[in-house]
């Protein structure tokens, strides 16, 4: 073997620099570049530097520097190799297309290199030896630095990398575990693995339940769209997960079809012991570049750091939930609590409307038990709710009235229906009442059953009110009427007052038709009184037209003298009962016109005949009246009871007796004003009619009048006063009716005046101008035709205003004492008149005294 | 952590990034990034001379955006890269992936010459 040359040819400083500039050097290529530019500037030859391949069995490598060799690699014999130790250069015959011509490169015992040339390089090669071998001794000891060098970058890079790979890992890891978000978690998982492995396009699912798994994340541009749900079959096994899938065409098994459906690279099962709980795919590298396992294992590691963060994440939200829940738990119960807050104190305004009603109001169940009354209910029963409340209907309410009044309407309402009625109902506390009852179906929330709500109105006062306005109005009427026809019929009245009067007069002291004529004239005085009475009644003012003491028994021991005479015979009357005396305020017209009212009635419902029997009583303070009527007082009262044996009332007509022109009597028999006036006057003197009728078995009215002090009562038969006389005085009297003015001149005559009667006024104001002086007094009628008699006074006072003028009406409506005084007339009088009122007021007219007219 | 400054010169989007793009602070330029690549023609040019330290999640940000961007004739660059973050790009075999200047204004131009 040849030993390598030990006298290196001097080459000066372009060889030390050579190798300087090849030991700074990191790149192959400038290696060799620098290299062979120097062989060839030194030798002329064209050089290939091929660098031995580890493990240093034949194959040598050759880089792609500007001028390239025209292979890559080199394969030397195993066997062959031992002949290059000698350091010398070979030929070579080891590419097939030309032999080369090879310089071994050495270091130590190792060829670490080797330059080739072109055969035909060869000689030149060998001529140069000495400058090859000092080269290539210079050379490979450069060459195993430079390995030494890459070598050690190499290691660097490596190192590098898996610091960045540890550090990658750490931020994950860290990145991740503060995250309670899994949108979070997934996004930042899918960042850091797509940036490792540079993938354009990830996602992320996690399970769902089942086989079932959602999509959290996804970033980059996929190839295809991604489903936000995928179902993934049961199978592989739990045990049998890879750490990754990579796409594999040859592969048909279900995830290798699925990553390619999904356009997708890879996958990586995120595990949970045995169970899936997630999955990460990634799409195709941005270089495309197949991934090392390494690589892959790291993005296993990285991605499985993500199953805590998760874990807790899930937690969180499931914290999260629970706390929402009871959040929204605790708002309903808030909310809860303040409806029924509101519903309380609804339900306490409510109450405490009911309760302060004035109506009853009463619920009552289909068991007729009541389950709620307000204390007015409670009230007009004399109890308190409390006591009331549990006890049947029935059982506070009287048993006939419960089935005449209240079953039907409250079995018709607990069937659904509201039903309206009146009545009148005896209360234990309030006594009789009219009561307007709304009766409601009502369905509470608790109740299954219907229940009804009774609400009670006392409308006494208002059908009193009511009563009375009809009746006013009737009585307008009726006083219209009255007034049309009072005038002719006082005048009537006036004539056979006057005429009896008269004949009375002419007649001896002791004559027995004496006392029928002093009868006929107090009959004559009632019916004018009950004109009268007609006229102020309907004006509303009667009430205290005079009142004054009377006894009740004395009049109705009057009036019953006059009846007896005017029913028929087979009536008879029987005073049952007589308590006197019975000091009442009252009108002896009125309270007389009332008895023969109720007896006349009496009469008529028993047309067979039979007995009105009559009781006058006293009634003390201790009465208990006020349960029949709530009028009554707790003051003493006359009683005068009216009954009879006829034929009753029938219950329909009850409640109408006291209206005006009620009638049952047939056409002519009645007018309907009886019991009407009655009931009227008996109110305006403070007293009351009560009626208890059973048709076919009879009627009771009674009366009840207050009892007054028992002092002077105005006895029966009062004396007559003492006829004030005339003294040949001059009066001129104008009356159209002819009876009266005749009635009138003989009177005034009788009296010892001198009287021109006149029956035209006209005719009279002309007399009375021929001469005014001539007449003492004027007496004129006040109604005439064509002239009135305040015309007539008129134009006589205008002549002589002293004149005393008298005034006479059977109609007093349109004349109010004011009007008259204005005008100068001094009297007035009021048809029909008594002999001795008209002699009265002419005296007095002529005394100048002035004169109080009759009412 | 990362400041995002966007800017807009002759339609290009010019994000200047500062601080560090790591798991942390990309999901927020990761949207600014979503956003811009809704744009008809997306231009972006991202000025990292003053960003100190990119992770692999910053890298999964440009990688991320970038097919979208490129779909539609856009593109995403640098300018101003130090040397550490540009060697994060070399380790992950990025570096010559996106397009690479000096400075801004190279980076501008370079969208303006059609590069």
């Amino acid at each position: 073997m040849k030993q390598p040359p030990t006298d290196i040819r001097p080459m000066g400083n372009a060889l030390i620099e050579l190798i300087a500039e090849l030991g700074q050097t990191a790149s192959p290529e400038t290696f060799q570049q620098l290299l062979t530019d120097f062989i060839r500037e030194h030798t002329g030859l064209e050089t290939w530097l091929g660098i031995h391949e580890y493990p240093h069995e034949g194959r040598f490598v050759f880089s792609c520097h500007p001028s390239p060799a025209p292979f890559e690699t080199l394969n030397i014999d195993p066997d062959q190799l031992p002949s290059l130790f000698s350091g010398q250069s070979l030929l070579m015959d080891q590419k097939s297309d030309h032999a080369l011509a090879v310089m071994p490169v050495l270091f130590g015992k190792k060829i670490i290199a080797l330059l080739a040339s072109p055969s035909a390089s060869h000689e030149k090669m060998c001529r140069e030896e000495p400058f090859f071998q000092q080269l290539s001794a210079l050379t490979g000891l450069v060459i195993h630095h430079f390995f030494i060098r890459q070598d050690l970058e190499k290691r660097k890079n490596e190192m590098e990398l898996k610091v960045f790979e540890l550090a990658l890992l750490e931020e994950v890891g860290t990145s991740l575990s503060q995250e309670l978000d899994t949108v979070t978690i997934g996004r930042k998982l899918l960042l850091c693995v797509t940036g490792y492995l540079t993938a354009t396009s990830a996602c992320f699912y996690i399970h769902k339940g089942k086989s079932v798994f959602s999509r959290v994340a996804h970033t980059g541009t996929p190839l295809k769209s991604l489903p936000m749900e995928i179902a993934l079959p049961e199978e592989p096994a739990a045990d049998t997960w890879p750490r990754f899938i990579e796409k594999d065409p040859y592969q048909r098994s279900f995830f290798y079809l699925f990553l390619d459906n999904m356009g997708m690279e890879l996958l990586f099962p995120l595990m949970n012991g045995k169970k899936m709980t997630g999955f990460v795919m990634l799409g195709q590298s941005a270089k495309n570049r197949p991934h090392s396992k390494t690589e892959l294992s790291l993005t296993a590691a990285m991605i499985s750091q993500a199953l805590s963060p998760l874990r807790n994440a899930a937690l969180y939200t499931d914290l999260k939930k629970n706390n929402e829940a009871l959040g929204k738990s605790l708002e309903c119960l808030k909310q809860e609590m303040e409806e029924k807050q509101q519903t309380q104190e609804k339900l306490l305004e409510y109450q405490g409307v009911v309760a302060a009603s004035q109506d009853p109001v009463a619920l009552i169940d289909h068991n007729l038990k009541l389950i709620m009354v307000n204390r007015a209910c409670a009230h007009a029963f004399g109890t308190l709710p409390e006591k009331l409340i549990g006890k049947t209907i029935t059982s506070v309410t009287d048993t006939e009235l419960f089935h005449k009044k209240l079953k039907e309407p409250l079995m018709r309402c607990l069937a659904g229906e509201t039903v309206r009625f009146r009545f009148s109902w005896s209360f234990p506390e309030w006594g009789l009442r009219h009561v307007d009852v709304a009766v409601y179906p009502y369905q509470g929330p608790f109740q299954k059953k219907s229940a009804a709500i009774f609400i009670l109105r006392d409308i006494t006062q208002m059908q009193e009110m009511e009563n009375r306005l009809l009746q006013s109005q009737k009585m307008e009427a009726i006083g219209t009427l009255a007034g049309g026809i009072a005038h002719d019929f006082n005048n009537i009245l006036a004539g056979i007052m006057g005429y009896t009067e008269l004949s009375m007069a002419r007649l001896e002291r002791d004559h027995t038709a004496r006392d029928f004529m002093e009868k006929a004239v107090a009959a004559c005085k009632r019916a004018s009184d009950l004109v009268k009475q007609i006229l102020s009644f309907s004006r509303g003012d009667s009430a205290h037209i005079n009142m004054r003491p009377l006894c009740l028994t004395e009049i109705t021991e009057d009036a019953l003298k006059l009846l007896r005479a005017s029913l028929p015979a087979p009536i008879e009357i029987t005073l049952s009962r007589k308590e006197a005396p019975l000091p009442v305020l009252g009108n002896a017209t009125q309270l007389h016109q009332v008895i023969m009212n109720l007896c006349t009635n009496a009469a008529h419902a028993m047309p067979n005949g039979g007995t009105i029997t009559i009781g006058l009583q006293h009634i003390g303070t201790d009465h208990q009246l006020a349960s029949l009527n709530p009028a009554f007082k707790k003051t003493a009262y006359a009683e005068l009871m009216v009954k009879d044996h006829g034929s009753g009332i029938p219950e329909a007509c009850i409640s109408r007796i006291f209206e005006p022109f009620f009638t049952t009597k047939a056409q002519g028999k009645g007018t309907g004003m009886g019991l009407s006036i009655s009931h009227g006057i008996i109110g305006n003197h403070g007293g009351l009619i009560l009626v208890d009728s059973q048709p076919g078995k009879g009627s009771t009215f009674r009366v009840f009048l207050p009892l007054a002090e028992e002092a002077a009562t105005t006895p029966r038969n009062e004396p007559a006063p003492a006829m004030p006389r005339g003294n040949r005085e001059r009066i001129l009297l104008v009356e159209d009716e002819p009876d009266l003015l005749q009635l009138c001149a003989e009177i005034l005559s009788g009296l010892g005046y001198e009287v021109r009667a006149v029956s035209r006024p006209e005719h009279a104001l002309k007399i009375f101008k021929q001469n005014p002086e001539n007449y003492d007094l004027i007496i004129s009628d006040q109604m005439m035709p064509r002239m009135t008699g305040v015309n007539l006074a008129q134009h006589m006072l205008a002549l002589r205003p002293e004149l005393p003028f008298l005034l006479c009406s059977g109609f007093s409506e349109a004349l109010s004492p004011d009007i008259l005084e204005t005008m100068g007339i001094r009297s007035f009088l009021m048809k029909p008149f008594t002999r001795s009122q008209l002699a009265t007021a002419v005296r007095h007219l002529l005394d100048e005294c002035p004169f109080q007219a009759n009412p | 952590m990362l400041d995002i400054r966007r800017q807009n010169i002759n339609q290009v989007e010019i994000l200047h990034l500062q601080g560090v793009l790591n798991a942390e602070t990309s999901p927020l330029l990761e949207e600014v990034l979503q956003q811009i690549s809704q744009m008809p023609l997306p231009m972006v040019l991202l000025c990292v001379e003053d960003l100190e330290y990119i992770s692999s999640a910053g890298m999964g940000c440009f990688i991320g955006a970038i097919g979208s961007i490129r779909k539609k004739g856009g593109d995403l660059r640098f300018a101003g890269m130090q040397p550490r973050v540009k060697r994060i790009f070399t380790l992950l075999d990025m570096e010559d992936f996106f397009p690479q200047f000096d400075s801004m204004e190279k980076g501008l131009a370079s969208f303006s010459e059609g590069q």
